[in-house]
């Protein structure tokens, strides 16, 4: 199972992409839509089987879908968005 | 108003007070200092049964030990930062021995007040906004300026032109509604300016009395001067907000207005707004935004080296 989203961060919901505000530092961070999916999935679904929704919505390998997941997982870590 | 000792508050003599801003009530008790604060930013008869709600925030002030935060974390405010800490079912806005702590309840906010020395003031001012916003009007740090009714707002970090844009738009006919801070009504786009004036350093002033020459400003601390918009132009307290434009400088090329994505129209409303501080305003904060960047036509004014867009 992925790490879930910091209940603290702030989502603002757009049509085809999501804006995250960090309120303790401030920090804003846009999610397109692949990214979107992954943090909808996050704390209730594994990596690949993320991976496999992104397929499923995107003209798209699951090569490619595992790779930009765990890359953004990263990222989402790193910046503190995930607990 | 009216003066009280409370029994064991021997050092701290308080003060009652009750008033509206845009329908929600403020009253309470608390030390004279907090209570000028509290009139001087939120206070404003024009504005008091504006819009209508149910709306209460009130305000105590005690003498009980600060509760030791855990978890807390730094939040910038106007001149520095305040340490922010979500405990179970309150907010505590602290800065050095003061403390705002903010209790949210179904149609109401109750404001309580530790330490009255000067670090009070910004918890006071932190606590209050979000005390408001929670009833589901937005802050708004820009300058505002209208035009047939309809209001453009001036945004970005200090030093960008908030005021400077706001004189030429004054010049160029409109009508000021703010220099610094409104409210803004998320539904109908009413937006209320709460300043009386331009507030100038000396250098601002003398680019207002380029423009200006026959206002007579009024020193109010060391080196400031209010210029009432009186004297600038017709006073309008309120108007529909329909643009934002957040401010970038660029003196070496054109001034041009820029087209925003939506994401970045969503963030240069929390740079206009604020970070809410609490779950609840933080939720209804994100509705807000998402709206509002449709609804808004948001750009980028890069002031350049030509005339601005008035």
């Amino acid at each position: 199972m992925t790490k879930s989203p910091n209940p603290e961060i702030i989502v603002t919901e757009l049509d085809d992409e999501l804006v995250l505000l960090n309120p303790r530092t401030q920090a804003m961070f846009t999610l397109n839509g692949t990214g979107k999916i992954i943090w909808q999935h996050l704390g209730t679904h594994t990596a690949e089987e993320i991976a496999l929704k992104i397929t499923e919505t995107f003209e798209i390998d699951l090569a490619t879908a595992k790779k930009d997941t765990f890359d953004l997982l990263e990222s989402l870590e790193k910046s503190g968005l995930l607990v | 108003m009216t003066d009280v000792k409370l029994v064991g508050m021997t050092d701290v003599s308080l003060t009652e007070f009750d008033f509206k801003l845009l329908g929600r009530r403020i009253f309470g008790s608390a030390s004279v200092g907090a209570v000028a604060l509290l009139q001087r930013l939120f206070d404003f008869p024009s504005h008091a049964d504006a819009l209508e709600t149910r709306w209460t925030v009130q305000v105590a002030q005690v003498q009980n030990v600060i509760p030791k935060l855990e978890n807390s974390y730094l939040a910038a405010v106007h001149n520095g930062s305040v340490e922010i800490a979500n405990l179970e079912s309150s907010t505590f806005i602290k800065l050095e021995d003061n403390a705002v702590q903010l209790e949210l309840e179904g149609s109401g906010a109750k404001l309580t007040l530790y330490g009255s020395s000067q670090g009070l003031s910004a918890c006071l001012m932190v606590g209050m906004i979000e005390a408001i916003r929670a009833s589901g009007i937005l802050p708004m740090h820009t300058s505002i300026a209208a035009k047939n009714g309809i209001g453009t707002a001036f945004t970005g970090e200090s030093g960008r032109g908030k005021t400077t844009t706001l004189i030429h738009s004054i010049k160029a006919g409109f009508l000021p509604i703010c220099e610094d801070f409104a409210w803004l009504e998320p539904n109908s786009l009413e937006v209320f300016g709460c300043d009386r004036g331009l507030r100038c350093l000396p250098d601002t002033l003398e680019r207002v009395k380029r423009f200006f020459p026959d206002v007579q400003p009024i020193a109010f601390e060391v080196d400031k001067h209010l210029v009432p918009f009186e004297q600038l132009a017709l006073r309008a307290w309120h108007c529909r907000l329909e643009r934002l434009w957040t401010l970038e400088r660029d003196l070496t090329k054109p001034t041009r207005l820029e087209v925003l994505p939506a994401a970045q129209c969503v963030m240069a409303l929390y740079g206009a707004t604020g970070v809410p501080l609490t779950a609840q305003t933080r939720a209804l904060s994100s509705l807000q935004m998402a709206s509002l960047a449709k609804r808004l036509e948001i750009r980028r004014l890069h002031i350049g080296n030509t005339v601005l867009p008035f």
